[in-house]
């Protein structure tokens, strides 16, 4: 009896195995294999067009991306410079968002497929709709601020405005925050409101006591998500400014895109990609770190 | 009948799975088969990629679609497709990554002597000199001023027998000047004749000022005139690069081991290309030429047809664009001379093929029908390209071929601007593209008024000579 019971979670666990092997496969063929090449890649001066020419150089790409190339640090500071307000941005204005989507109101269910709409619409199509937004001289951004008596400003043709029109633009895809936040929202227990509605505290106050700190697991993952997908904006940059004005929206993945299919350095450009890779990690081990200290787990023991 | 366990749920998947493989990965390897039988039914397939420069604007389209029909009737079994990219930068960079993923195009046509410098030492061009030789192709057969920039002197010296491209069109720049404009400004119009006296940049600047407006038709010389309120500009589309070299700046000197982008004159006429737009306010940048024309995927372009532009650097390839449905009356004159130099840029456009393609034979049996021949070479560099033909055969051809499509312009100003073109800003030297790509990481601020060019150049002339001597620990000249 035990050995056909053993038989049989056998048989099942072969069937999981099989079931999840279209996974493992194009993981393992197409996330783990490129990255074990790029790897390879990084520490060689392979290009593009004459790969045979290849040569093992060791950690020189790597030496080159630290010590001798002035634009990967530019590329790297504009693109903590954007991580840095998106990131804010996105969790501040999803976390209002989904607080208000959760109130229930007629129609509310209408909006909340609205607000994550553009998380769905193609990143092409959403800059360039931007970049008429962002005109000097006829777009909409500066006519609103003429509207409150403000002087407009040059957004994505400006060193100084760049990045802040990019973290403007960033907010079109804050449905897909808010909506992780909702989930976590919808899961809070009215009575804990009810209780403290009784114990006195005004609407503020419930959200800064009970909300708030019941949020904190979505608030962390959106941390994580957030970053690491910020630190990988490309589109925006390669539609609208192309890097510039000057390289003040030199982002880190489009000026390793230039590397490689420019200059057609494919070592050089893995190297940046593993450079971009351990920051990333730093990052994430960092979030994950500090949450014990402010992320708040239900059920979790303190 | 009964639901499905769980366990029999899995069960069954993993035995319905061979079923849902197998067929995939039929499928698969019919897939390769189709790709296989594919490759080999368009065996004669040469594919031409469109978009380095001129050639994709809807009026250039035909006579190169006809053409390629006429080489497919003349060649049995072959085929030309087109691959077309408007923006140049596009082009280039899908070029790249067609490049990366093997499937190269076979020929670029037309490509400019900078696309070329683009690529040249990573060994993208493929040697047409065998090609030619079997064929009886010569470089004779061109006007001798194309013949070091098809051999790309620069890079593989003089001496080299090596030829990366067949030339294809050559273009001069001219100043187009909407006549409507000037009349109505009550200014003279720009002469026709070269090397006029007093045609030089001061006087540009004058007249582009009595031509430039604001909403309240103040000119910029007169008090109260609002920068920000521009609603018609004096210039736009306009080479600020070919002023550096008037002022007598250059990049590099051939063979020299350092570049000269901190000289004097270099700096000078940097400087006096950004003050057009932030000091004389005349010029429309990009984003004000937006601001006139809204919504324009050119706003340069949009910004002359709409007429509120008085006048526009034109090369010959812009006939067919910037030349064509215009509201107004315009007509092409000289380039002002410069403080050192008169010179006006010159365009010169090759085919070539490109070293990874799998049909280097038939491509280059297509550059030579369509560019050798003399009739053919003569219908694509005019009237697709609207450029002169590069052909001795063909010389002088290009006003009687263009002047029924444009009776009211003198195109005799393109002529005659050879003898002050040129080329230099496009030829090749070491790291040419990453030390142009940097250029705009210093020259931003100066266009922008936000710096200027005596403070930037030393910086660029620095982080540039650095990647010029970097070049040279990863790369040798052909001739060392």
């Amino acid at each position: 009896m035990a050995r056909r019971r053993l038989a049989a979670s056998g048989r099942e666990a072969l069937a999981a195995y099989g079931l999840v092997s279209p996974w493992v496969i194009g993981f393992v063929g197409l996330t783990v294999g490129p990255m074990i090449a790029s790897m390879v890649l990084s520490l060689t001066d392979y290009g593009l067009v004459n790969p045979d020419a290849a040569r093992w150089v060791g950690g020189a790409n790597y030496r080159e991306a630290l010590t001798g190339d002035p634009l990967v640090w530019q590329s790297l500071k504009v693109t903590a410079y954007y991580v840095v307000l998106a990131v804010v941005f996105e969790l501040v204005v999803g976390l209002a968002l989904a607080v208000l989507l959760n109130v229930g109101l007629r129609g509310v269910g209408i909006l909340r497929t609205v607000y994550y709409l553009p998380a769905v619409v193609s990143g092409v199509a959403v800059s360039l709709l931007w970049l008429l937004i962002f005109q000097p001289s006829s777009g909409l951004a500066n006519a609103v601020l003429g509207l409150f008596g403000f002087d407009g400003v040059g957004w994505v043709y400006s060193t100084t405005w760049v990045i802040p029109a990019f973290v403007l633009m960033s907010v079109w895809g804050v449905g897909r925050a808010a909506f992780i936040y909702l989930a976590i929202l919808q899961r809070i227990p009215t009575n804990l409101y009810e209780a403290a509605a009784v114990d006195g505290l005004g609407s503020f106050g419930r959200f800064l006591r009970i909300t708030l700190p019941l949020a904190t697991p979505a608030i962390f993952l959106n941390l994580v998500l957030a970053v690491i997908g910020k630190f990988q904006i490309f589109t925006e940059g390669f539609v609208i400014s192309k890097g510039g004005p000057g390289a003040s929206s030199l982002f880190f993945v489009l000026y390793l895109y230039r590397v490689a299919f420019r200059y057609f350095r494919v070592g050089y450009a893995s190297a940046l990609a593993w450079i971009l890779f351990a920051v990333l990690l730093a990052l994430t081990a960092t979030a994950f770190r500090t949450s014990r200290h402010w992320v708040y787990y239900e059920g979790e023991r303190q | 009948m009964s639901p499905l366990s769980r366990r029999e749920l899995l069960v069954r998947s993993l035995q319905l799975a061979p079923v849902l493989v197998v067929p995939g990965v039929l499928g698969a390897c019919s897939d390769d088969d189709k790709k296989g039988s594919s490759a080999t039914s368009t065996k004669g397939a040469t594919q031409v990629l469109v978009g380095f420069g001129t050639g994709n604007a809807p009026e250039q389209v035909p006579p190169q679609t006809e053409l390629a029909k006429k080489f497919e009737q003349a060649n049995a079994g072959t085929s030309v497709d087109f691959l077309r990219i408007p923006d140049t930068d596009e082009a280039q960079r899908k070029f790249g990554v067609l490049l990366a993923s093997g499937d190269a195009p076979d020929v670029i046509l037309p490509t400019g002597l900078f696309g070329i410098s683009l690529y040249l030492d990573q060994d993208v061009w493929l040697d047409l000199s065998t090609l030619m030789d079997n064929s009886g192709v010569s470089l004779d057969l061109f006007e001798p001023g194309v013949h070091d920039a098809a051999r790309a002197v620069n890079y593989f010296g003089a001496e080299s027998t090596k030829v990366v491209g067949l030339p294809a069109g050559i273009f001069s720049h001219a100043v187009a000047y909407n006549k409507d404009l000037f009349a109505k400004a009550g200014v003279a119009e720009p002469p026709h004749e070269w090397d006029t006296p007093d045609w030089d940049y001061d006087k540009l600047v004058e007249v582009a000022s009595a031509l430039t407006l604001d909403d309240k038709g103040r000119t910029p010389k007169q008090p109260g005139f609002d920068a920000s309120r521009i609603v018609q500009f004096g210039l736009g589309h306009w080479d600020t690069g070919i002023m550096t070299l008037g002022h007598g700046g250059k990049v590099y000197e051939p063979g020299a081991e350092k570049l000269s982008l901190d000289s004097p004159e270099y700096i000078a006429g940097t400087q006096a290309g950004a003050d057009l737009v932030n000091v004389h306010h005349v010029l429309a940048s990009d984003e004000l030429a937006a601001g006139v024309a809204a919504g324009a995927d050119d706003p340069q372009l949009a910004a002359w047809k709409s007429g509120k532009v008085a006048m526009i650097d034109m090369c010959a390839c812009d006939l067919l664009s910037f030349g064509v449905d215009n509201a107004f009356a315009w007509d092409v004159a000289a380039w002002p001379r410069g403080p050192k130099r008169l010179i006006s840029h010159l365009n010169v456009d090759f085919g070539t093929v490109v070293s990874r393609s799998r049909n280097q034979a038939q491509a280059f049996e297509l550059l030579r029908f369509l560019l050798t021949e003399p009739e053919n070479g003569r219908t694509l560099s005019t009237k697709a390209y609207g450029a002169m033909s590069p052909l001795k055969s063909e010389s002088g051809k290009f006003v009687d071929e263009l002047q029924g499509r444009f009776p009211d312009v003198d195109l005799e100003v393109f002529v005659k601007a050879l003898p002050h073109s040129a080329n230099e800003q496009e030829v090749w030297y070491p790291a040419f593209t990453e030390i142009g790509d940097m250029g705009g990481r210093f020259l931003d601020s100066v266009r922008q008024g936000k710096s200027t060019a005596a403070e930037q150049l030393p910086k660029y002339q620095e982080a540039a000579q650095k990647k010029f001597d970097d070049w040279f620990t990863t790369h040798k000249l052909p001739t060392a």
